[in-house]
């Protein structure tokens, strides 16, 4: 084992701070995961009360439930490591530093890459416990349904790949600051930049530089499929919120949503890429629904709730095929590129530099023997 | 040799931390790097543990150019930094374990080396203390068992002995003169010349980034022809004597006389001094003692670097 990431997590698990932390960690992740399941369930009682269907909320509406407490404990999530791993990453280098026991790691035969890959595996590895110790709390929406394993899987899968950017991003501040508080401060800002900034890019993308000429040009129906060509929203993939949701979840998979999911403002923008204006089968019935053509499989056809209530007549799920290849990757793309190029410039910054070089260096003079 | 420098510079912004330093030190022996505090020892010593780049000139370590393969210095160097760099909540024997760790050390090994390591700097009884709670010359004996580890041939040592009480400096004193004896290479920096007084083979007067003299301290202080004193003690009868045969010699620049004793000083060096001997006993001196006190470090400093009063120091001084 890295002998860096060794000694800080023996020095992080001696005290009552780590034990202390996780337990708010898990406190707070179950008070967000009950809390999530109380509002799902009132939202989902007051919705099918008005059509009939009383105190049978969770009975009708546990998958539309399932998909919110999931998608509510994952948004959670992703926002908390946004908080937490500038403060454990931040403090690495810059603590080094103040410790002064800097030198001595330089002096040792540990490259600046190791020292680099020990801190965030230090600064990680916690977070990653935070992480697993949240992973109960995930199997809840999938029994419920509506959800799946792969699901919650590649959701926790894009908040570790985001921690690690964040974390990476962070040492590279650290290795750069004067001070731990400048380090700190520092961190939280690029972190704060990255979460508010690249959803501002999106919003700047989609309203401000207008629609793509076929964006909001005629209907078409491709294999039975109404749609428009959509555009590529390419400050989507820097959104590490709008990966979370298209690796976490299928916006082409239209079913009624008792319950609104907290992924409907960003399921809006990967629609707006995939070509469709609506962001749920409710919105697609509603334009599309009195079309005709629509046989099952290829597209939405409507079919009447069975008995037990009033007639009702509802869009049933239906499944698009994408016309872009998924967010998600490229996110994990741009998230990976970001992760090495701010170890890099951490491990040049802690490494003892070579002499800069000149056009017309002094020629050495070897020594007499 | 095992440390070469060869017009060595570096700069710090617009300061010249070295300005064409030259350095040799000798396998085996016992360096004392000295000069008063910016002088350029810490930056000699960086360089030469692969710490710091120069800007110019030529620097081998073992053979190894450090900017070249810093690796394979610091696998030959043992570097004891003017701090102590501390980790929270590590114990003292952790403490050395990790870093035998960073020195590669193997796992099955590192018990062995770590009780190896505190047993030669008595601090096996500390060997579970919290490292925070001890000493600072315990500390300074921990720091320099950091600088072991990995058994290097040279030990870099900056200023080991800066804020320890006597006792502790004692300590310091003997441990490296132990490892001197166990065949290791040292290089020892302070502003505090006494502390290196008894312990050096050599020496490196360094200023202004220069190194202004370097080689043992007998040929500096042969070189530098700083003469010495002689305290001699005579038969009461013949006090007048020897205080006339001294006078009468041309190399002697002062006598004094207290009762039977006399104090002398003079221009030369051991022969000088022999010479000296022989005349006050041809001239029928009774001589019970004759006790030549050579020049001390910091008469030697002040001379190289021309008495501190900014002045240049003398010709010949130069290594």
């Amino acid at each position: 084992m890295n002998p860096v990431a060794r000694r800080e997590l023996q020095e992080r698990f001696r005290t009552l701070r780590s034990p202390l932390l996780l337990g708010t960690w898990v406190v707070a992740a179950s008070a967000l995961t009950f809390l999530a399941y109380v509002y799902a369930r009132s939202s989902a009682e007051s919705s099918l009360s008005s059509l009939g269907y009383f105190n049978l909320g969770t009975l009708f509406a546990s998958t539309s439930m399932g998909r919110f407490i999931l998608h509510s404990v994952l948004l959670g999530l992703l926002t908390a490591v946004l908080f937490v791993v500038p403060g454990q990453a931040a403090v690495t280098i810059v603590g080094e530093r103040e410790r002064q026991t800097l030198p001595l790691l330089q002096a040792s035969q540990l490259s600046a890459w190791r020292i680099i890959v020990g801190k965030l595996i230090s600064a990680l590895a916690f977070v990653l416990l935070l992480l697993v110790a949240t992973v109960p709390l995930l199997v809840i929406p999938v029994l419920l349904g509506g959800v799946t394993i792969g699901n919650a899987v590649a959701g926790v899968g894009m908040v570790v790949a985001t921690a690690v950017m964040v974390g990476a991003v962070s040492m590279w501040i650290s290795s750069r600051a004067k001070s731990v508080q400048g380090a700190v401060l520092g961190s939280y800002v690029v972190a704060v930049g990255l979460v508010v900034g690249s959803l501002a890019l999106v919003l700047a993308e989609v309203y401000l530089v207008g629609p793509a000429p076929e964006d909001l040009g005629p209907m078409r129906i491709v294999a039975g499929v109404p749609r428009d060509s959509g555009r590529e929203l390419y400050t989507a993939w820097l959104s590490p919120y709008v990966g979370l949701v298209d690796a976490s979840s299928n916006v082409l998979d239209f079913r009624p949503d008792v319950v609104d999911s907290p992924y409907t403002p960003f399921w809006q923008v990967l629609l707006k890429r995939q070509g469709f204006a609506a962001h749920s089968v409710d919105d697609l019935y509603s334009v599309y629904g009195g079309l005709s053509g629509f046989t099952m499989g290829d597209g939405i056809f409507v079919e009447d709730l069975p008995v037990g209530g009033p007639a009702v007549t509802r869009p049933s799920a239906t499944t698009v095929g994408p016309i872009r290849g998924a967010v998600w990757l490229r996110t994990l793309l741009f998230e990976a590129i970001v992760t090495l190029l701010a170890l890099a410039a951490a491990a040049r910054a802690i490494k003892v530099p070579r002499r800069r070089l000149r056009l017309f260096r002094r020629k050495e003079v070897p020594i007499a023997s | 040799m095992i440390v070469e420098f060869h017009a060595v510079d570096k700069r710090y912004g617009k300061v010249r931390a070295l300005q064409g330093a030259d350095l040799t030190v000798p396998r085996g022996a016992t360096v004392g790097l000295i000069g008063p505090n910016g002088a350029g020892k810490t930056t000699s010593m960086l360089i030469m543990t692969s710490l710091l780049a120069r800007d110019g000139g030529m620097v081998r370590v073992g053979g190894i150019d450090p900017e070249r393969d810093p690796r394979a210095v610091r696998r030959h160097v043992g570097y004891m930094p003017d701090f102590f760099g501390v980790y929270e909540g590590l114990r003292t024997r952790e403490y050395l374990e990790f870093f035998a760790a960073t020195q590669n050390i193997r796992p099955i090994a590192r018990p062995a080396v770590v009780a190896d390591l505190l047993a030669l700097v008595d601090l096996e009884d500390k060997a579970d203390a919290d490292v925070n709670t001890l000493s600072r010359g315990m500390k300074q004996r921990l720091s320099l068992a950091r600088a072991l580890l990995h058994d290097p041939e040279l030990l870099v040592l900056d200023e080991p002995a800066s804020g320890l009480d006597p006792r502790a400096r004692v300590q310091l004193r003997q441990l490296i003169a132990e490892l001197n004896r166990m065949g290791r290479t040292i290089v020892i920096s302070s502003h505090i010349l006494s502390e290196l007084e008894g312990i050096c083979s050599h020496l490196a007067v360094v200023d202004h980034g220069r190194v202004l003299a370097e080689g043992s301290v007998e040929e500096i202080r042969a070189r530098l022809s700083t003469g010495g004193r002689v305290t001699l003690r005579v038969g009461e009868a013949s006090t007048e004597l020897a205080e006339e045969v001294l006078r009468s010699q041309a190399e002697v620049s002062a006598v004094t006389v207290e009762r039977n004793l006399l104090r002398i000083e003079f221009a030369g060096d051991d022969l000088t001094s022999a010479s000296l001997l022989a005349a006050v006993v041809g001239a029928g001196v009774l001589v019970f003692d004759w006790r030549v006190e050579a020049a001390g470090l910091e008469e030697l400093f002040l001379h190289i670097t021309g008495n501190g009063d900014g002045a240049p120091p003398p010709a010949g001084v130069g290594a």
